[in-house]
């Protein structure tokens, strides 16, 4: 069992001590990762990560020591993002009709890999992150986002290609 | 291109610093806390100001009242109070 674990474990028996461990513990990556989510909104991630700890916080007594926490935090963390993009509108949430498409001024301006992330849609956005930046597995990734393993296997997929298309033209434009 | 791309994709992202973001967790949590208990104690006083409220527009109130100087010195009764009661003083009263 890990050290977060056993602070979980701890922090479920009533140990306010041990959740604040795991705060300063998790804070760091849980809030890396809402501010991509938020396309770099930093004020709206840290009030994302903050309502995350909390719920936790009130749920601690319902995580099962067999799960990781920290994957436990993001799926609280996730499943956060999404209410608060629904509710505000932030981004489209669904498919879109057109693929994602690079405007001239897009093309002119700096294209990072950030930049392209944040045209994503958010599962691919998430799901690319969380496989890579955080080193979840497929299946763990797939747990925290609460979708089918094959659906993140395609958004991984797709948001690859995606991304390196968008990469390639802003590239070419130059 | 794709090797490229996999190596930015796996760049561990940028973690912020703490600062004060932990305390002010922490800080939440303290105030939630101290929120959820002072519900409890609205929530058990007005419990207690309906119960009256509904033993004295019932007429209950004054049936109790009543009857109530019986039912004291009935020994069953008061047996019963003191077992009811009696196990919850103790565990107060005992140091933690």
């Amino acid at each position: 069992m890990s050290d977060s674990d056993r602070l979980a474990r701890a922090a479920a028996n009533g140990d306010v001590a041990a959740f604040a461990e795991l705060v300063r513990m998790h804070q760091g990556k849980l809030r890396g990762f809402l501010r991509r989510m938020t396309r770099g909104d930093p004020a709206l991630a840290d009030d994302l990560a903050q309502d995350t700890f909390l719920e936790a916080y009130r749920k601690i007594g319902q995580f099962r020591a067999e799960g990781a926490f920290p994957a436990w935090l993001f799926q609280i963390g996730y499943s956060r993002y999404l209410m608060h993009a629904r509710k505000h509108k932030l981004e489209p949430l669904e498919e879109p009709f057109e693929p994602v498409r690079i405007s001239e001024s897009a093309l002119h301006a700096k294209f990072d890999l950030e930049t392209a992330l944040a045209k994503l849609l958010p599962a691919r956005r998430a799901a690319l992150t969380l496989c890579f930046a955080q080193g979840y597995s497929h299946e763990e990734a797939a747990a925290i986002m609460g979708i089918p393993l094959g659906t993140l296997k395609s958004h991984v997929l797709r948001g690859r290609d995606e991304v390196r298309t968008m990469l390639s033209a802003w590239k070419d434009a130059l | 291109m794709n090797d490229d791309l996999d190596v930015m994709l796996l760049r561990p992202l940028e973690e912020p610093d703490d600062a004060a973001f932990s305390t002010r967790v922490l800080a939440r949590i303290g105030r939630r806390g101290a929120f959820d208990e002072s519900l409890d104690i609205a929530a058990l006083v007005l419990a207690a100001c309906g119960t009256l409220a509904l033993l004295s527009l019932t007429g209950a109130g004054h049936a109790v009242a009543q009857s109530a100087s019986q039912l004291a010195y009935s020994v069953p009764f008061a047996l019963g109070v003191t077992l009811l009661f009696l196990p919850r003083i103790l565990l107060d009263a005992m140091p933690e």
